[in-house]
């Protein structure tokens, strides 16, 4: 029967188009991801350009046109920055960062008046300052161009001018360019559910193609002695293994290209999760400083080698598609008209990109970058890792679905008469 | 003809509230061809998927040499050939019968005689999507006679065929009378039946009727069902 199956998908050209579909949106996503950032980079230099030149303008309010000497080292390093940002010399870049948020004012050369010190509430410049260590530590270049590191808090904190807006976009912004950092990338923007609406355009109507056009094929698979219970763990063995295969098939093929395109990135670069730690004490001179610090507490910002990040993002995104295997089977048992449980398997991973996060919403279970960054521990208030327990409800959420698709509904039978 | 017995009693089935069955009987006792006749919609086919237990009888049992007919009874002793509609239309001739051999562990030796006998090797690894109805047709009956089941079901297995394939399904069903298989054939085409065939089931009013017809099943057919006949269930035996 597996044959059968594998066969019939196979003529039914529902594998390689699915393939091919899911390795366009990955390209696609680095091409788009590339081309964004050339033009981000030439806008930071264009504003570290303006930047530098209005600090070089004398104060009227010193009296003197002479320039402080902090000020005349500030400018230096922008000036190492700007000079960095025009070479894409993430590692000449990574280095005044780090010489820039050791000091109690950090400043990048595009961030524009007061936006960092002012606007942003959420551990934002801290965790910049760890981040920078961390690379500094690894001897690894920064992403171009350098940004403050956000996090989903940023978007709700910061009050940033509508007239800043450009800068802050530069200054928050990152682009992820190299093949391993696409699927981070993806991770923090749903890819998961586009990759799922997309298999499930394919294969959204495993079971229920068994009825199509008033043909119940599925009578024919019977006096087989190919009953209810083998045919739908046949089809979940199939959909889950082809899945798979199709998503790392374009997996595969993407990250050669990406390697050949513009590299893989380094497996070693940070990635912010949130963990136990200690009270930090923010070295920076503004007011709130250290309340920002540890605006996460007791949680912790944290940094993650990109290794760790996309194993634990495999192992969440298995467990995903597991669950997308049997709730495909169940919305087709249930569903018995083809078209229907097909949308239905199309829209559902949709759904998720736009349904608002809540507690009470089971999307926001499925974000594999909360999941595995563990904001989502923060954002249930827990303490201890949310991992493993999403992990296991979503195999339980999973087994549920195939025990219920594996229950016999309503028998095809006549009622009583006369 | 070899001793069987094959027994339908007090059979009651319903579609929501449209009697198809209520309480039929019926007793064949050899092997051999029997036709199955009646109008349209009057339920040949029903007949066909409750003995296969594709559908559940409200009431009454369904038995073959004294044994309720179970699932795993129907797989080991009953073939259908159903409307060719339920193919793969994906699939190959090939793709199907390799499926039915292996669940059924039919010889090599088996699928090539068979398939010789219906001549279906021509267009076998042709996709079904693309064959005539008379090659699917011969094709569905070809996965039916894999496993030498006891009993054979078939369909309206001429309806709709080109010359070519009515000749071969019609020398298949006299081939039929001298083995150990019980062959239930439903058609409409009562002259062809008539010619292999004077053992007929009709479905009559909620029950089923059986007799020999010396006079051609056309004759009657025009007496049960062109005429009006008090309603009464009939109980059939052989």
């Amino acid at each position: 029967m597996i044959r059968l199956e594998l066969t019939k998908l196979w003529r039914q050209n529902k594998i390689i188009p699915c393939i091919m579909l899911l390795l366009m949106l990955m390209v696609g996503s680095l091409e788009i991801s590339i081309f964004t950032q050339g033009q981000r980079l030439s806008d930071a230099v264009e504003t570290s350009e303006q930047t530098i030149k209005e600090l070089k303008q004398p104060n009227p309010f010193q009296g003197t046109k002479q320039l402080l000497p902090e000020t005349k080292s500030t400018i230096s390093l922008l000036d190492k920055q700007l000079v960095a940002l025009k070479r894409r010399d993430g590692t000449s870049l990574r280095e005044v960062g780090v010489k820039q948020f050791i000091q109690k004012w950090p400043m990048l050369s595009y961030s524009g008046d007061n936006i960092i010190d002012f606007n942003l509430h959420s551990g934002e410049v801290e965790a910049t300052r760890k981040e920078l260590v961390y690379l500094q530590h690894h001897q690894l270049p920064t992403m171009l161009p350098l940004t403050i590191r956000t996090n989903p808090q940023t978007a709700l904190t910061n009050n940033v001018p509508v007239f800043q807006d450009k800068v802050f976009q530069e200054l928050t912004q990152r682009f992820y360019v190299k093949g391993w950092e696409q699927i981070w990338l993806w991770s923090t923007i749903g890819g998961i559910m586009i990759a799922l609406a997309a298999i499930n355009i394919f294969l959204g109507d495993i079971l229920a193609n068994e009825r199509d056009s008033q043909n119940d094929h599925t009578t024919w698979l019977r006096l087989q002695h190919y009953g209810r219970v083998k045919m739908v763990l046949t089809k979940l063995g199939v959909h889950l293994v082809l899945s798979c295969l199709m998503l790392f098939t374009a997996l595969g093929i993407f990250l050669v290209y990406a390697w050949l395109r513009n590299g893989l990135g380094d497996l070693r670069y940070p990635v912010q999760a949130w963990a136990l730690g200690k009270k930090v004490v923010s070295p920076y001179l503004w007011l709130t400083a250290t309340a920002e610090a540890n605006y996460f507490a007791p949680l912790q910002i944290t940094f993650i080698p990109l290794a760790r990040y996309l194993g634990l993002l495999g192992i969440f995104g298995l467990v995903v598609l597991f669950l997308n295997s049997t709730l495909t089977l169940l919305i087709n048992r249930l569903v018995r008209m083809r078209l229907l449980a097909l949308l239905i398997m199309v829209a559902l991973p949709l759904l998720g990109l736009v349904l608002p996060v809540s507690i009470y919403n089971p999307y926001t279970y499925l974000n594999g970058d909360w999941v595995v960054s563990n904001y989502l521990g923060y954002f249930l208030s827990q303490r201890a890792a949310v991992y493993p327990w999403v992990i296991s409800g979503i195999g339980i959420a999973a087994i549920v679905c195939l025990v219920l698709a594996l229950i016999p509904l309503k028998r095809k039978q006549g009622g009583h008469f006369g | 003809m070899v001793k069987m017995n094959f027994e339908i009693k007090d059979l009651s089935f319903a579609y929501r509230r449209h009697p198809v069955f209520i309480e039929a009987n019926l007793t064949l006792m050899t092997s051999g061809v029997y036709g199955l006749v009646g109008p349209n919609g009057s339920g040949k086919s029903t007949l066909f998927n409750l003995i296969t237990g594709l559908l559940h009888p409200t009431q009454g049992a369904i038995t073959l040499d004294g044994t309720v007919l179970t699932p795993n009874l129907v797989f080991a002793n009953v073939a259908y050939a159903q409307d060719s509609s339920v193919l793969y239309p994906y699939l190959t001739g090939r793709d199907h019968i390799r499926f039915v051999a292996l669940q059924h562990h039919v010889a090599a030796a088996r699928i090539a005689a068979v398939s010789e006998q219906l001549e279906i090797t021509q267009f076998v690894d042709q996709r079904v999507s693309s064959l005539s109805q008379g090659q699917k047709q011969r094709l569905m009956i070809v996965l039916a006679l894999l496993p030498e089941a006891r009993l054979l079901l078939m369909d309206e297995p001429l309806n709709g065929l080109d010359p070519d394939s009515v000749m071969i399904i019609r020398n298949l069903l006299e081939d039929f009378k001298s083995t150990a298989q019980m062959v239930i054939v439903s058609s409409h085409n009562l002259d062809e039946l008539d010619k292999v065939t004077d053992q007929i089931i009709f479905k009559v009013d909620q029950g089923l009727q059986f007799e020999t017809v010396a006079d051609g099943a056309e004759a009657r057919y025009a007496e049960l069902y062109h005429h009006a006949r008090p309603v009464k269930a009939g109980d059939g035996h052989a």
